[in-house]
């Protein structure tokens, strides 16, 4: 490599590794260094190496060995996993409509899936609440068409239609680009060669777009995990997610060593999550990297 | 597999970077730059005349601006505006809305704020960790109009860091409708046939301190037992209490009671004032098992560029008029005795209607939440509570 190459490469890499270290790599690091270090009441930490906190999180409480940390963390991998689903299923059929249409209405309609985001996620879930309340929209509109009120807000439920709502755009757009490229003379040949609809679907529209729906998971199920807003104000903070749990540990409890040992179990749960997805996509032949 | 599928990873870097460029289109931080207006003299922005009312104290080491962090609807704008048209300091606020907020912000150093509002507990920490200037009562004479009971609290015996800013209590808020022979005790919240009665129409504060105190009280024990035994049959009642919750709030209570979504609340006194004075339903009583008082506090950061003009303004916010008019905007209790003839009449009328009014029966049965070293196990109850 010339030195003229190797200057040009500092330059375009440069900015974006310096930003990664800084706000990515070095942050990361000080978590997994204060996770053992010693708590200071009244927050902050001591320069006292000390893996109590490690300890805590697996110990068994009331002879219980699932402890309620780990209810927590189950709770919420079970309703990424949930909302990650549901997203699928209405995600899908919506992202292969838009990309079956003519060029231009196809922008129109991506422009339509992204408008949300034009108003905070948090004036949105509050808008959910209103809907969902005792008294709210839905109730209103159920009683004067001669139904019984019906109890969603402060529910799981409640929950999972903020998450599920939050989280169909990070769904649809990956599943959308992973549509549009699909060859759909591939389709034809296979009907040409007697396969039906069902067959089809499985055997050549799946697989091909398969590598959109990893990524569609892969972009719901993470940011749900650490949700926090949605279980506050659609459940009523009645039942705490992982973010629910941080909050509470570098908040009110002020146990800063206990919340970055939370957050390092969490990542590695994460990673390991994401580089057994990469490895079997490897396998499938799909060199994803 | 045709090449053209693209792979999973450029798909989510696709997606977040049309994620990134949308979110950071919004954002904005409030906080005063660390650096900003070291001690300018006030001379561009002040008034007409040369020579300043007294109590803006010495031209000379007023500064152009004052840094102020505080509670949601903690402040009247007004009083503000007033004390920059007289003396020349323009105020600005910026809002916290919990302790730790407060204390993680100092804590990081450079805050830039000049005058901050901590509660009682946090005070202790606040000055335990070094992070309060001690104060110059030469420049604040109007302490003498605090009320002498409020004065030492065990946070800050002698005052040194410290002036009481407003009080209230912890209580049980409810809707006359519901309970028309009223409320006295903490089994209407916490026996379950009772709170049941109302079920979906009952919160509590999503608090550790407060709910888990409360319940402790309720049994009999203090508001601070950190016994693990006492904590764990605290912990059994707040979960058979859950099912019949709406669910835990601490932040929109006053709403909620007005809009009578709710008709039994854990909550204090002062968001309970407000929705009583929009919803007279809405009434407060302090249950005879008793409960927590709680006290937030004039205090400047030991990094504080702006001392002297934070203790003047201080000393402007204890005067009697000005203390009136704070009170009369906020509705909370007041510890500004020579204030209490200035009072607006309905601010009285407000909380003996609504059920606030401490008298020294009720005091007698308020218990301070006080920090130790073994109140991390308020976390882990409060943990179990909202895991199971």
């Amino acid at each position: 490599m010339t030195q003229r190459r190797k200057a040009l490469l500092a330059f375009l890499l440069g900015p974006g590794a310096g930003w990664l270290l800084l706000f990515f790599l070095l942050p990361g690091a000080l978590v997994i260094v204060y996770s053992i270090l010693t708590r200071k009441d009244g927050g902050g930490v001591e320069w006292i190496v000390d893996f109590s906190s490690y300890v805590k999180l697996f110990s068994p409480t009331d002879g219980a060995v699932i402890n309620d940390f780990m209810v927590i963390f189950a709770r919420s991998l079970w309703w990424a996993a949930l909302t990650s689903f549901v997203c699928l299923l209405i995600g899908y059929p919506l992202a292969y409509f838009i990309a079956l249409q003519p060029a231009h209405v196809r922008s129109t309609y991506l422009f339509l899936v992204l408008i949300p985001f034009w108003t905070n996620f948090l004036v949105r879930t509050y808008a959910w609440k209103f809907i969902l309340n005792n008294n709210g929209l839905l109730n209103t509109l159920l009683q004067d068409w001669g139904f019984e009120r019906i109890a969603i807000i402060n529910t799981p439920t409640a929950v999972l239609i903020g998450l599920v709502y939050g989280s169909l755009p990070f769904m649809v757009l990956p599943l959308y680009a992973s549509i549009e490229k699909l060859d759909f003379d591939l389709v034809e040949a296979a009907q040409d060669l007697g396969a039906n609809y069902l067959s089809v679907f499985r055997r050549i529209i799946l697989p091909l777009t398969a590598p959109g729906i990893g990524a569609g998971i892969v972009l719901v199920f993470i940011p749900v995990t650490g949700q926090y807003i949605v279980p506050t104000i659609l459940g009523g903070g009645k039942v705490a997610m992982l973010g629910n749990l941080l909050a509470q540990q570098f908040g009110p409890a002020l146990n800063w060593p206990f919340g970055s040992a939370i957050s390092v179990i969490f990542m590695v749960l994460l990673m390991a999550a994401v580089v057994f997805y990469l490895r079997s996509e490897n396998r499938d032949g799909e060199a994803g990297l | 597999m045709t090449k053209t599928v693209r792979s999973p990873l450029s798909l989510m870097i696709l997606s977040l970077s049309l994620v990134f460029i949308l979110a950071a289109c919004g954002g904005t931080d409030n906080a005063p730059a660390a650096s900003n207006g070291e001690s300018a003299p006030a001379s561009n922005s002040a008034p007409a005349t040369d020579v300043l009312p007294e109590f803006c104290g010495d031209p000379s080491k007023l500064s152009a601006e004052l840094h102020f962090f505080n509670w949601a609807d903690y402040m009247d704008e007004d009083i503000m505006a007033q004390f920059e048209e007289a003396c020349g300091v323009k105020v600005t606020q910026d809002i916290y809305s919990s302790n730790e907020d407060l204390i993680a912000k100092l804590q990081a150093g450079n805050s830039g704020y000049d005058l901050v509002i901590p509660s009682d507990y946090a005070v202790q920490i606040l000055i335990n960790a070094g992070l309060l200037r001690p104060l110059d009562m030469a420049n604040i004479p109007n302490v003498v109009n605090i009320d002498p009971n409020l004065m030492g609290m065990y946070y800050d015996p002698e005052n040194t860091y410290s002036i009481p800013y407003q009080w209230g209590t912890t209580g049980i808020a409810y809707n006359v409708t519901a309970y028309p022979d009223g409320v006295d005790s903490w089994a209407a919240l916490f026996d379950p046939a009772q709170v049941c009665e109302q079920k979906g129409f009952a919160s509590m504060l999503d608090d550790e301190r407060e709910s888990i105190g409360a319940t402790l009280k309720y049994l009999g024990y203090s508001y601070n037992d950190t016994d693990p035994d006492h904590q764990a049959q605290a912990r059994d009642v707040l979960l058979a209490q859950k099912e019949c919750l709406a669910g835990y709030n601490s932040d929109n209570y006053s709403q909620t009671l007005a809009g009578e979504e709710v008709m039994i609340a854990h909550a204090w006194s002062g968001g309970t004032a407000l929705a009583h004075g929009e919803n007279e339903n809405v009434k407060f009583v302090v249950p005879k098992e008793g409960s927590a008082i709680y006290m937030e506090n004039m205090t400047i950061p030991a990094d504080a560029s702006n001392a002297y003009t934070a203790e003047i303004f201080i000393n402007y916010l204890l005067s009697p008029e000005i203390g009136a008019q704070l009170s009369n905007y906020i509705y909370y209790f007041s510890p500004n005795l020579a204030s209490q003839p200035l009072l607006d009449p309905t601010y009285h009328a407000l909380l003996e209607s609504g059920g606030m009014v401490v008298d020294d029966e009720i005091r007698s049965r308020l218990e301070w939440i006080k920090r130790d070293d073994q109140s991390i196990i308020f976390s882990d109850t409060w943990t179990a509570v909202k895991a199971r």
